[in-house]
């Protein structure tokens, strides 16, 4: 048994170690200069500021440029993400058997822990703020964020921070006595006050140093939207992503202090004899409102950006503007503001008051109009669009398709009866699965795709990219598709091994469930395996971007602000010159007011 | 402390001299050490904080390590915080650059995450207040937790919220001796006030034997009261560096950003004072 | 009760915009007048105060920001206006490379 941990154990270092060194890799430290980085751009905005940096290593510890801190922020998540993702693969291994074959019950339940952690906030909530960091500044026209140095503190919380939260796994082959926390991501109390073991403690102490710097990221994010805008920006053309981000850290600026003190509470609790989450006080019921108080506007701080990322790249390929543009701002306010008013519907079970038990259900219906109005924008830019199916293109359409499954089996979840029979079971796991992997990780994987030449100057192979997207959508279609079933049954999440008797449910069937979806589970890592090779090879060897239009958008008048940048880049770093007259007379359906008014002066 | 931020751009067009006038390291633009090092020190008081954890759990290392690394921490951060503040306001401030703007609006923000912050004690009170009102430690049953030392600690913050604000409105006059002798006052009244909560403790601790884990009411008492001190103390050093800058020379009535915020964050922690009194000193004993 | 505050305030595009957030207070609405009518679990003050201020406080705020932010945008849409430009959706997409604003070094200070 400890021989086993340390076998995985080692595994996952192993891999660790090996997604790091290629990642170290893929960032060259001694040759890589981002775009213009090098060369004297003159009086065009970018560049200006950030023209000087230090060779080697040393730039990126001193950077405080706000697109390599992008950069930073999404090597981070990724690095992550492939932690994450290793964990649920020997979890989804145990799984395919209904026995305890090849761990124990204790790693099955660390690996659990660590899955939901590190997805949630090691993995999502920086690979958002990679995307916001690179681009809110591009396109909303400010030199940098409102506060960059704010903005280099606020990324190097996150490495210390992960590794408390991780050192469980790193301490537990040693023989220590420190193991990783076995609380599962809710941390719920009694079981999360109660385990004696110090790795508990140092997740506690990570989770509250992430959450810091997650605070500290959207007071700058907020900050730089209202006054940094440039001049010709306002608010009834201030892009989708920037919207759905200003209410994203809106709702990080409530939740995520929250989530802070009681975090802060629950260590006393462990280790100075208080009563916060206590029978004799708080009760562990304070800590499930606390926590979902937080929790609950979580999950739209990991799902707004996402809907603002395809809202944002969805029509540069359908040929047509966002239908609705005005609905979909409006509705993500609406999700910021009642996001505060749901979080109870994660307790429906917990014997709280049936009248306010109810109100809640009520607010939770109403949340998911807003987000129901915006798939239907994304259908309807579509409808009679001239679609190109590009790697960007086919993330955010699976991600349309994940949503309405993901989405609608979350209003079941909404509606007290259902929720009640289906409380704790594979089913709510089914249905976040669909949210968090099928929309989160999809936009996120649609945006590395689109911006990839800018952020390197060069074009992925488009052919691995599609493997990537069709093992990536199959494979999570049927994991999930299959847990949804699994949850109909009444498997119990949370569960190392469900070797239980045939009269509960069908042993069978749930066998075969959890095989497929074990082996849907071994298409999604093989999919990303393509894509980690995608993006470092193309990273290094990939075509160089010649065109600063790489996506055709100047054909549908679809040529974003940040491709603009892009392109007044490269020409400086072609023949400096400052003031190049693009395609001057090209039609440009959503082409801007600045033309317009170049043609009232013309007039 | 996390709401101010600035920049440097390497220029010296200033009249004055300082000890320091490049940033660290020179000549490379906008790069600087100085948040890589301060957040290395924010991350130190978590590290100390987990060795201290793992030293009362585990027999793996002494007890004194953790602080030792937590106290090893404070000095890097702030070592961090005055390499950034330095070149980011203290030497900006000569150059005349600014966007108080931005600032002014960070300290909004972070005054709203910090009703989220004092949010989650608050609630905790409230909870224990309606379903687990019993077992109450002899200082509430005797209603001597309200004494007259919170009385007269709550009117010196009272007044020195209005001497902050007078000294700002002083510095508006241009009249800097008064801003700087209203000022100093307030960040007196602001240190007499520390005093007076550690008085409070000790005498709780030492003489009434209401220690943090006499049950339900400790935890909310030293939890929510604890919070607070750490924020008066976090204000009364905004206020000392304000105090500092404004003994050189710097800030008049145009430039004023970082009186303003100081003066903010001190304004929000006296009122929170004042609902913490009136819930948690004075909410506990009537209606008892 | 929707989001419509006043016909002068919003213009007709506006208020269809709008629209959007009536819906869910609608929802809301529906439930609290179910409530109120439908008790299958008894009134007691505290429970039902919360049960009410659960769904009123939600709706409230989501009326007065659905309120605040349309100004906002209407506001900045005449802006734009009376500057003789035309709106775009999506900011600035406006096609040559002059775009970057000129660099105000801008950060910071005192």
């Amino acid at each position: 048994m400890a021989v086993e941990q340390l076998a995985l154990t080692v595994l996952m270092g192993i891999l660790l170690v090996a997604v790091a060194g290629l990642v170290s890799r893929m960032v060259d430290w001694r040759s890589y200069t981002p775009l213009g980085g090098a060369s004297a751009i003159g009086g065009s905005g970018y560049g200006g500021g950030h023209a000087e940096k230090p060779a080697g290593i040393v730039r990126w510890f001193t950077t405080v440029d706000h697109k390599d801190i992008g950069i930073l922020y999404g090597i981070y998540a990724l690095v992550a993400f492939f932690w994450g993702g290793a964990a649920v693969l020997l979890m989804r291994a145990e799984l395919a058997a209904p026995g305890f074959d090849i761990m124990e019950a204790a790693f099955y339940n660390s690996l659990l822990t660590s899955h939901g952690i590190t997805m949630l906030f090691l993995f999502g909530t920086p690979i958002i703020a990679a995307f916001s960091n690179y681009f809110i500044p591009l396109l909303i026209g400010a030199d940098d964020m409102a506060f960059p140095r704010i903005n280099a503190i606020a990324f190097w919380l996150l490495p210390p921070g992960a590794i408390l939260i991780w050192a469980g796994f790193f301490t537990a082959p040693l023989g220590l006595g420190i193991d990783p926390a076995q609380t599962s991501w809710t941390m719920y109390t009694p079981l999360s006050a109660e385990q004696a073991n110090a790795g508990v403690d140092l997740m506690l102490l990570g989770l509250h140093l992430t959450g810091v710097s997650a605070t500290m990221g959207a007071i700058n994010f907020i900050a730089t939207i209202f006054t940094e805008r440039g001049d010709d920006v306002n608010w009834a053309n201030l892009d989708i992503f920037s919207w759905t981000i200003l209410t994203q850290s809106a709702l990080i600026l409530f939740a995520f202090p929250l989530l802070g003190s009681a975090l802060i509470m629950l260590l006393l609790d462990r280790n100075f004899a208080t009563t916060f989450f206590a029978v004799e006080g708080g009760s562990p019921i304070l800590w499930q409102h606390l926590f979902w108080f937080f929790g609950h506007p979580e999950v739209y701080i990991l799902v707004l950006p996402p809907m603002g990322l395809v809202s944002w790249i969805l029509p540069k390929f359908s040929g047509r503007k966002l239908f609705g543009f005005k609905f979909v701002v409006y509705s993500t306010l609406a999700i910021g503001v009642l996001s505060f008013g749901v979080w109870a519907h994660h307790m429906f079970s917990t014997g709280m008051d049936p009248r306010i038990r109810a109100s809640f259900m009520a607010v939770s219906l109403a949340i998911a109009i807003p987000s129901a109005v915006k798939t239907f924008n994304w259908i309807t830019t579509m409808w009679n669009g001239r679609l190109r199916l590009t790697a960007p293109m086919l993330f955010c359409i699976g991600f349309i398709s994940n949503f309405v499954i993901g989405g609608i089996t979350g209003v079941f979840l909404a509606a007290i009866p259902v929720d009640l029979v289906l409380h704790d079971t594979y089913y709510v796991v089914g249905h976040f699965h669909y949210i968090v992997m099928g929309m989160i990780a999809f936009a996120g994987m649609g945006a590395l795709y689109y911006w990839f030449p800018i952020v390197t100057g060069r074009m992925y192979q488009r052919t691995l990219a599609k493997w990537h997207f069709w093992l990536s959508m199959i494979g999570t279609n049927i994991t999930f598709f299959a847990f949804l079933v699994l949850g109909y049954l009444g498997m119990p999440r949370r569960y190392a091994t469900y070797q239980f008797d045939g009269a509960i449910a069908p042993l069978a069937q749930v066998t075969t469930l959890h095989q497929i979806s074990t082996v849907g589970a071994f298409i999604i890592g093989i999919g990303q395996v393509v894509w980690a090779w995608n993006m470092v090879q193309s990273w290094y060897e990939g075509p160089e971007v010649e065109d600063a239009d790489p996506w055709n958008l100047k054909d549908d008048g679809m040529f974003g602000r940040e491709f603009q940048w892009f392109e007044a880049q490269k020409l400086a770093a072609d023949g400096g010159e400052e003031e190049v007259a693009t395609d001057g007379g090209g039609v440009r359906p959503d082409g801007g007011y600045r033309r317009a008014v170049r043609r009232v002066d013309d007039e | 402390m996390a709401i101010e931020e600035a920049d440097d751009h390497g220029q010296d067009g200033h009249g004055h001299h300082l000890p320091a006038v490049e940033d660290w390291p020179k000549g490379f633009g906008e790069a600087s050490w100085w948040p890589f090092v301060t957040a290395l020190g924010a991350a130190g008081f978590y590290i100390g904080a987990s060795l201290y954890v793992i030293a009362t759990r585990t027999d793996l290392l002494g007890v004194a390590v953790g602080p030792a690394v937590f106290v090893g921490s404070v000095f890097l951060f702030l070592a961090g915080l005055y390499g950034w503040v330095y070149h980011a306001f203290v030497k900006a401030y000569w150059d005349g650059e600014g966007h108080s703007r931005g600032l002014r609006f960070a300290m909004v923000l972070f005054l709203g995450s910090e009703v989220a912050t004092f949010g989650a004690g608050f609630v905790y009170y409230f909870f224990i207040r309606t379903s687990a009102w019993e077992n109450l430690p002899h200082l509430v049953e005797s209603g001597n937790v309200l004494s007259s030392l919170v009385i007269v600690n709550t009117i010196i913050l009272v007044i020195s919220s209005v001497t902050l604000h007078y000294a700002h409105v002083a510095l508006h006059e241009n009249n800097r001796k008064r801003f700087l002798r209203l000022l100093g006052v307030t960040l007196l009244l602001g240190v007499v006030f520390i005093g007076g909560q550690a008085l409070e403790y000790y005498e709780f601790i030492i003489h009434e034997d209401f220690t943090i884990t006499e049950g339900a009411y400790a935890s909310a008492f030293y939890g929510l009261t604890g919070l607070h001190g750490l924020h008066v103390t976090l204000g009364a050093v905004l206020l000392g560096i304000v105090f500092v800058r404004a003994l050189y020379g710097q800030y008049d009535a145009e430039h004023d950003t970082s009186v303003s915020t100081a003066s903010m964050y001190w304004h929000f922690v006296d009122a929170v004072w004042i609902f913490l009194v009136v819930v948690l000193y004075a909410g506990a004993i009537v209606l008892g | 009760m929707v989001s419509e505050p006043d016909a002068k305030t919003f213009d007709r595009e506006t208020l269809l915009d709008l629209v959007v957030n009536a819906i869910p207070l609608g929802i809301i609405l529906f439930f609290i007048l179910v409530f109120a009518l439908v008790n299958p679990f008894g009134s007691d003050p505290v429970n039902t105060a919360i049960q009410f201020s659960i769904m009123i406080v939600t709706g409230l705020a989501l009326l007065v920001l659905t309120y605040v932010s349309g100004k906002a945008v209407s506001e900045a849409e005449d802006e734009l206006e009376e500057q003789g430009l035309e709106l775009s959706e999506e900011a600035g997409a406006d096609g040559t490379a002059e775009t970057t604003a000129p660099a105000e070094t801008e950060d910071d200070t005192a």
